[in-house]
């Protein structure tokens, strides 16, 4: 048997379609699909906020907005991060790429955390899936005199939950991911094509996180 | 590829993207305080027209697109049109109850 016969494929660099490699491709087909789904969970927020306007509760007299734009700041820093990571591979080295997809793993982490944090704390007050329990009303009440909660606040709740969890999701398998790519790095198995491409998984992430940010927390 | 060495765009995205990031969260404490429905449609355009500014930034810069060839662009960008299709196809539904 030849040598060429029995040489390993190489990682995934060599082919390529439209100017890009197949691995770059088959990513960017996948999040074109990941963006429908989160345009569809968008778009039904949208409408049934637009249906209910005027029982739609105030997402800024439920909501953490400052800690959730420090969480936003998290991510933005991370996808900074990411970027450098790249282009430590790049520059083939491996120390850099270590250390920023290290810095990467923990903002995905500090994102999740002060998720975590959010959840834990809205939903220990009444603030659940399934609408706000009467403690939480009496509690916003007495916060905003004069003020009506909206009947809608079970559609809110419900709708809140599902696409920021559906992103938090996201965020968790990107961090499962650029882990494993760290570990790859580790042991030198390692390319530019591979890096590029979780960075545009992290980087996705942090697209779809700019507009859920804007519909869900900052409109009110 | 000797160009990965300079890099300076990647900070201007990132510093942009913050400063963004601020302006978004001030402009929704003092835009709706307002409470007209002028200043009500202004912030909302804003606020979105924000949104999609640091989108792109991010999808252009950090996801590379803006080097890409047209035809790819195309591809990559189509499921946003169908997206915009989407929410565009709600919108009677809405209205009309």
């Amino acid at each position: 048997m030849s040598d060429a016969a029995v040489a390993a494929p190489s990682l995934g660099d060599s082919s390529k379609t439209l100017g890009v490699t197949d691995g770059k491709l088959a990513m960017w087909i996948f999040l074109g699909s990941d963006g429908m789904s989160f345009m569809g969970l968008i778009a039904a927020y949208i409408a049934l906020r637009a249906g209910n306007a005027d029982q739609w509760p105030n997402p800024t007299q439920h909501l953490a907005i400052n800690l959730t734009a420090v969480n936003t700041f998290v991510l933005i820093c991370s996808s900074l991060s990411m970027v450098k990571a790249y282009l430590a591979s790049v520059d083939n080295d491996k120390r850099g790429i270590t250390l920023w997809l290290a810095a990467t793993i923990l903002g995905g982490c500090i994102f999740l955390g002060i998720q975590v944090y959010e959840y834990t704390h809205q939903i220990t007050a009444g603030f659940t899936v399934s609408g706000f329990s009467e403690e939480w009303v009496k509690n916003w009440a007495a916060a905003n005199p004069g003020e009506t909660l909206g009947s809608s606040a079970g559609l809110f709740c419900a709708t809140f939950y599902v696409l920021t969890c559906f992103h938090g999701c996201h965020v968790f398998s990107g961090v499962v991911y650029l882990t494993v790519v760290l570990i790859g790095v580790l042991r030198n198995r390692w390319t530019v094509n591979r890096l590029e491409i979780v960075g545009l998984y992290w980087h996705f992430v942090d697209l779809v996180w700019i507009v859920i940010f804007t519909i869900v927390y900052l409109v009110e | 590829m000797s160009e990965g060495h300079k890099h300076p765009r990647y900070i201007l995205v990132f510093v942009w993207l913050t400063v963004m990031t601020l302006l978004e969260v001030v402009l929704a404490k003092y835009g709706f305080a307002m409470d007209t429905d002028a200043w009500w449609w202004t912030t909302v355009i804003l606020l979105v027209v924000l949104a999609l500014a640091k989108a792109a930034l991010v999808g252009l810069y950090f996801m590379h697109l803006i080097s890409e060839r047209v035809t790819f662009i195309f591809i990559v960008c189509f499921p946003l049109f169908l997206a915009v299709v989407l929410v565009c196809s709600l919108i009677p539904d809405v209205v009309l109850g």
